[in-house]
């Protein structure tokens, strides 16, 4: 016990200068909190609850900060031969510096946890809800497990010396693709989605017993490579490259990236000509580079498709460099702005639900069977002004894009059934319209945080939305509006990195706009919209009751329909992700079953609870999906 | 002698080049294929630019490190040194092939990308050529840049994390886009992989310079006096050194993101288009929905408002420049929630010295007098940063609000309908609920409790119980004892001050009766000021 105690001694003393750094790191963060908040207006859900993934990313560089060295260095400095002397084995001592590393970050994160409660005390007023005791144990909880996690990590994968970060770099990039795939339960390999915070202060926090135990195990494993390393006297990956380096091996690997880069730059060489420099010339080069993709050239697009797609394309291609020029004349595009073609690529998938996307200077877009080529044009023309305003603005509309989407895709959505859409598709939009408003789901003050709008409402309401808003826009200051108000976007002396609001009031303040007047009539348009359609909007109720159940291998949803009826025609339909942060991908449709449920696979949603949200597809009067705001729910069992 | 030098190297490190330049490769073609896995990431070449920018320097590191800082760590930069070779062949050697690597690398993901691509995407022979371009200066780039790095020695981690956290301050700040400067701009993440055609010249130019700024640096620093710099500087650090760094760097940062706030600063608020009036100091800017509606009635809203306001600053005992300015947008559709017809807005920038109000202010039952009290409200609010608003000094914010909205604290002279409604309300309210000091130290559940109109009438009578006993003149040293604290930046040096200036303290300090018997006798004036409307009967029957 007493060499125990020596050894805990001995560690504390190795990590002393970090406590002591980690002691003023906390000491700079309660000084700066002191100069840069009220400290009684900093409740526990603003300060513990509010950033917790940059909590987690702090705590993974923390322990790498303590844990990368604390094996490593022993042996080679060859101290763990004083260590061998000693009368423990090498497993207590590997124990305590695992112990005390541990010991050191969990102290720091309870000083700041401290903290954090002593602000909220500060903040409690006659309204405040109660401290929220159970939700501050559960993240305790998490950050522990996941210090111990972080610390097994890199006790773990420091063996590798200076290729660690190579490595474990490897390692979560290859986590974020099984993610991407989709491929079931991969999320639970990523210990930095762990905690996840509910929505409000006063939700229930499901422990997450799953991704728990997936990460426990792995965290065990990696601990026990940890010591297993720490263990071995002679280490095999050394042996190994000690024999390899003496032997032939070395220098002739070492000579193979040299024979590699050279056939790599041959290659590449071969096919360059003196074109490289002369756009007419690479043209030609280019075209026909595969004889499976058909590439046609206008004034100022390149077309690339499959084959079979030429006839239906042929009036699009037709129409391009037209539609360019309407977008440049409406947005008063300078000619000397947009510089080379633009590339527009029908041969190559897009993201789900979309008909077109644009990155700055290419279109991708693909020709869905029931559009006809009017409707292909407009598209083409939605996404021509998405690349028209990211040349205008230099992508700063861009840079902001959480701030600026619901403008992108407005202005876009205008320019398109301004210029080039049916007056149906119009009508349409105003419905869609007509329909979130009578629900309460469009709200400027949320359009301009995406990912707060995102969160809560249908992300596609922005396209109406932001549509309805240009107008108004032209309706106060006029036509050439929309191109001023581009102009003062991407103007140079513009602040860089605000948001929201702000971003928008020195916008349109720049442009010599009166941002509260465009609302205004904003409003207005809105009223107008919700009391136009008022008749059938009442038919098509918002949805939001739900009760969530588990069965067998899918999750069910039964919306509460008792006071609804479902005009012939229309159809319900149901959006379910995994929580707010999902992406697009991430999400799954679904429409109301025989039996009035919604069923998704489990597989998809493993979580002990999902975010949903109902929609309806109203049939003859809009054929677009309506979608109602996003609900949480846990998923019982049945 | 070069292709001994260059023999050493592949015999030292050669495996590890192997390693290095498969697992290289094989993540940036991963990243590639990452990003475009759902269909969203717009090609191919979309993703390796994510790839190069955030992973590369990883393995840039560790070359850098295999050639440089491992050399003199494990100080066999004594073997070369010993033979007879000059000094800047060895770092040339070192720098050729390390660069060589590094740029051959980026490429070969590059031309990996292209032969996937062949049938999927257009590759013309000037897009692959920007591509590569770009991609081999920022190899060379992150390379030198470690190169440097190696010689630094001890010092490259504490240099490390000043460029991480000044890179990323200057980020988040306002003073710059990072993105816009060279090398970051060759690699922008929304361009990198979709310009075809035009040459990025001057970012080329500038990258270019910096790598050769590198290897110039890298020559500095490893010839000076015989390479014993960096021979020094490849020494461990002791703890007392790291912690002296630690502090600098420390100390460091926080000044610099102290001096880098705010220096670009937004646009500054106004109404283009609205009509303002100025009168002692005080502008109020109105904005109609309508241009075509007279001015001359907005004028004359605005010189009444801008009057008024200037009046109650003075009384408050506000300065002329502290005071901020008024807004207001006309809202034609508005009736809120509770049936107002104005409504506080949100200019969102701390700094602005300034009010926004939205009002439907051509509606028949628009009252000015209850407007100017919601916006001094309002006005305390940003002369404060929102401290006047905390509960346990509202209530008297409300109280005056009542005498400004009601024009007297005296009942008798308050038009009867509306005072005796007042009236009626506070006695209800403290018939039902009670008023006890932690009812007014508490305001926010005391407003919810009996509403928010109700808790201003019993506010108000506060108000005028305090006039009966100590007069109007107390009522306003009280007013600015309480209220009139100026916070200009958001610090607890405001919080400090309340802890140190307790309301019922300083009430007593001025009023000469203690906050206890205040509140005992504000609600029994509240109960015998009043009583109960008779069943049936729209009047008040008063017992005085």
């Amino acid at each position: 016990m007493n060499s125990f105690r020596c050894l805990l001694w001995k560690e504390w003393r190795a990590l002393r200068p970090f406590a002591i750094l980690a002691a003023a790191l906390f000491l700079v963060g309660l000084v700066m909190a002191f100069f840069t908040e009220f400290l009684d207006e900093y409740p526990i859900w603003k300060g513990m609850f509010s950033d917790s993934d940059s909590t987690v990313i702090i705590m993974f560089i923390l322990a790498a900060i303590v844990a990368r060295g604390l094996t490593v260095r022993e042996k080679d400095d060859g101290t763990v031969n004083f260590l061998d002397g000693v009368p423990v084995s090498r497993f207590s001592v590997y124990c305590v510096k695992w112990l005390v590393a541990v010991g050191i970050l969990v102290g720091l994160f309870t000083l700041w946890d401290i903290e954090c409660l002593f602000y909220q005390w500060l903040s409690l007023t006659s309204v405040s809800e109660p401290t929220p005791w159970r939700s501050i144990l559960v993240m305790i909880g998490l950050r522990v497990f996941l210090i111990s996690y972080f610390v097994s990590v890199w006790c773990a994968i420091s063996c590798l010396r200076r290729w660690d970060l190579l490595i474990l770099g490897g390692i979560m990039l290859l986590v974020r693709l099984m993610i991407e795939a989709q491929i079931p339960f991969a999320d639970w390999l990523d210990p930095f989605s762990l905690v996840k915070v509910p929505a409000e202060q006063g939700d229930f926090w499901l422990i997450p017993w799953g991704h728990l135990s997936v990460l426990g195990i792995t965290g065990l494993f990696l601990w026990l490579i940890g010591l297993v390393y720490f263990s071995s006297r002679d280490s095999f990956l050394e042996r190994l490259a000690m024999r390899t380096k003496e032997s032939w091996v070395g220098p002739v690997a070492g000579c193979l990236p040299f024979i590699l880069a050279p056939v790599i730059w041959i290659v590449f060489f071969v096919t360059v000509d003196p074109g490289l420099f002369d756009v007419e010339e690479d043209e030609k080069n280019a075209a026909g580079v595969s004889s499976d993709l058909i590439e046609m050239e206008t004034g100022d697009f390149v077309f690339v498709y499959r084959q079979g797609m030429a006839k239906k394309l042929k009036p699009v291609i037709k129409a391009a460099d037209q539609s360019l020029a309407q977008v440049s004349s409406f947005l008063e595009v300078p000619d000397e702005l947009i510089k080379g073609r633009i590339v527009v690529d029908l041969s190559s998938p897009i993201g789900q639900h979309n008909a077109g996307q644009a990155y700055w200077k290419k279109i991708r877009m693909i020709l869905p069977e029931k559009f006809d080529s009017k409707d292909h044009i407009a598209v083409l023309g939605h996404e021509i002004t998405h690349v028209v305003i990211d040349q205008i603005t230099d992508g700063r509309a861009a840079d902001a894009f959480d701030t600026t989407r619901w403008f992108h895709e407005g202005l876009a959505s205008y320019v398109e059934h301004r210029f080039f859409a049916r007056a149906k598709g119009r009508e349409d939009m105003k419905r869609w319209l007509a329909l979130s408003v009578t629900w309460g789901e469009v709200k400027f003050n949320e359009m301009i945080n995406d990912s707060i709008f995102s969160a809560k409402r249908d992300t596609n309401a922005v396209y109406p939305a932001g549509g309805e808003w240009i107008e108004a826009l032209v309706d106060v200051y006029g036509d050439d509006a929309p191109a001023k108000l581009l102009r003062s976007m991407g103007r140079e002396e513009a602040p860089k990195k605000i948001r929201g609001l702000t971003f928008w009031r020195d916008t349109c303040l720049a442009a010599g706009f009166d941002l509260e007047r465009i609302n205004g009539r904003f409003r207005e348009q809105l009223t107008g919209l919700e009391r136009k359609y008022a008749e059938q909007c009442t038919k098509f109720p918002e949805i939001t009751g739900a009760i969530v159940t588990r069965e067998l291998r899918k999750v069910v949803i039964r919306p509460d329909l008792s006071s609804v009826e479902i005009p012939e025609g229309a159809k319900l339909i149901c959006r379910v992700r995994s929580d707010k942060d999902a992406a697009g991908w991430e999400m799954r449709q679904v429409l109301l079953g025989k039996d009035k449920a919604f069923r998704v696979s489990r597989m998809a949603f493993p979580g002990p609870t999902i975010d949903f949200q109902i929609g309806w597809v109203p049939g003859k009067w809009l054929s677009r999906p309506v979608m109602g705001e996003w609900n949480d729910a846990t998923v019982e069992k049945k | 002698m070069n292709w001994i030098l260059l023999k050493k190297e592949l015999w030292q490190n050669g495996l590890w080049f192997v390693l290095l330049g498969v697992l290289t490769v094989v993540f940036l073609g991963a990243f590639a294929v990452g990003s475009n896995i759902s269909g969203a990431g717009g090609g191919t070449f979309a993703g390796i630019g994510a790839g190069l920018l955030l992973f590369f320097p990883i393995p840039m590191a560790t070359l850098a490190y295999m050639l440089v800082a491992a050399e003199f760590r494990n100080r066999t930069q004594l073997f070369l040194e010993a033979l007879p070779l000059p000094r800047w062949r060895m770092i040339a050697v070192k720098w050729v092939l390390g660069l060589f690597l590094a740029v051959s690398l980026a490429l070969s993901g590059i031309a990996i990308l292209w032969l996937f691509s062949i049938g999927e995407e257009i590759l013309s022979v000037r897009f692959i050529g920007i591509l590569a371009t770009k991609a081999g200066l920022w190899a060379a780039f992150v390379f030198g840049f470690f190169f440097v790095m190696g010689f630094m020695g001890r010092y490259r981690i504490p240099i490390f994390f000043v460029l991480f956290l000044g890179f990323a301050t200057l980020g988040n700040g306002e003073l710059v886009r990072l993105g816009d400067f060279p090398p970051f701009a060759l690699m922008h993440m929304s361009r990198f992989g979709f310009e075809r055609e035009v040459w990025p010249v001057n970012q080329i130019v500038w990258t270019a310079a910096i790598v050769v700024g590198w290897v110039a640096f890298s020559f500095a620093i490893g010839l000076a006096r015989d390479g014993t710099v960096a021979a020094k500087l490849g020494e461990k650090m002791s703890y007392r050194e790291k912690m002296f760094i630690g502090a600098v760097l420390f100390g460091g940062l926080i000044g610099a993101m102290f001096a880098m706030e705010h220096q670009m600063k937004p646009e500054k608020f106004d109404l283009p288009g609205g009509v303002s009036e100025e009168r002692s100091g005080v502008l109020v800017k109105i904005s109609a929905i309508d241009p075509e509606h007279p001015v001359d009635e907005i004028v004359a809203l605005g010189a009444g408002l801008a009057e008024s306001l200037a009046e109650k600053r003075d009384w408050l005992g506000i300065s002329q420049q502290d005071w901020p300015s008024l807004y207001v947008t006309e809202r034609v559709d508005m009736e809120n929630e509770d049936g107002e017809l104005l409504e506080p807005g949100y200019i969102a920038n701390d700094e602005e010295n300034s009010v926004l109000m939205y009002a439907n202010f051509r509606a028949k039952e628009f009252e000015v007098k209850r407007f100017e009290a919601a916006v001094i409200g309002e006005m305390l609010q940003v002369y404060t940063l929102g401290r006047v608003a905390r509960e346990h000094r509202w209530w008297l914010v409300c109280g005056m609000q009542g005498e400004w909205e009601l024009g007297s604290l005296d009942p008798a002279e308050v038009e009867p309908q509306k005072g005796d409604l007042w009236k009626k309300m506070a006695h209800d309210a403290v018939t039902e609920a009670g008023l006890e000091v932690g009812d007014v130290l508490g305001w926010l559940a005391y407003q919810e409790e009996v509403t928010w109109q109700s808790a201003d009438a019993v506010a108000w009578m506060g108000m005028c119980y305090l006039k009966r006993e100590i007069g109007e003149e107390k009522i306003q040293q009280l007013a600015r004892e309480i209220l009139v604290h100026r916070v200009k930046r958001k610090d607890s040096r405001a919080v400090l001050w309340d802890w140190f200036h307790p309301v019922p303290d300083t009430f007593e300090k001025v009023s000469g009766i203690s906050f206890a018997d205040f509140v005992k006798g504000w609600r029994e004036y509240i109960e015998t000021e009043t009583i109960r409307f008779p069943d049936g009967k729209k009047e008040v029957i008063r017992d005085l």
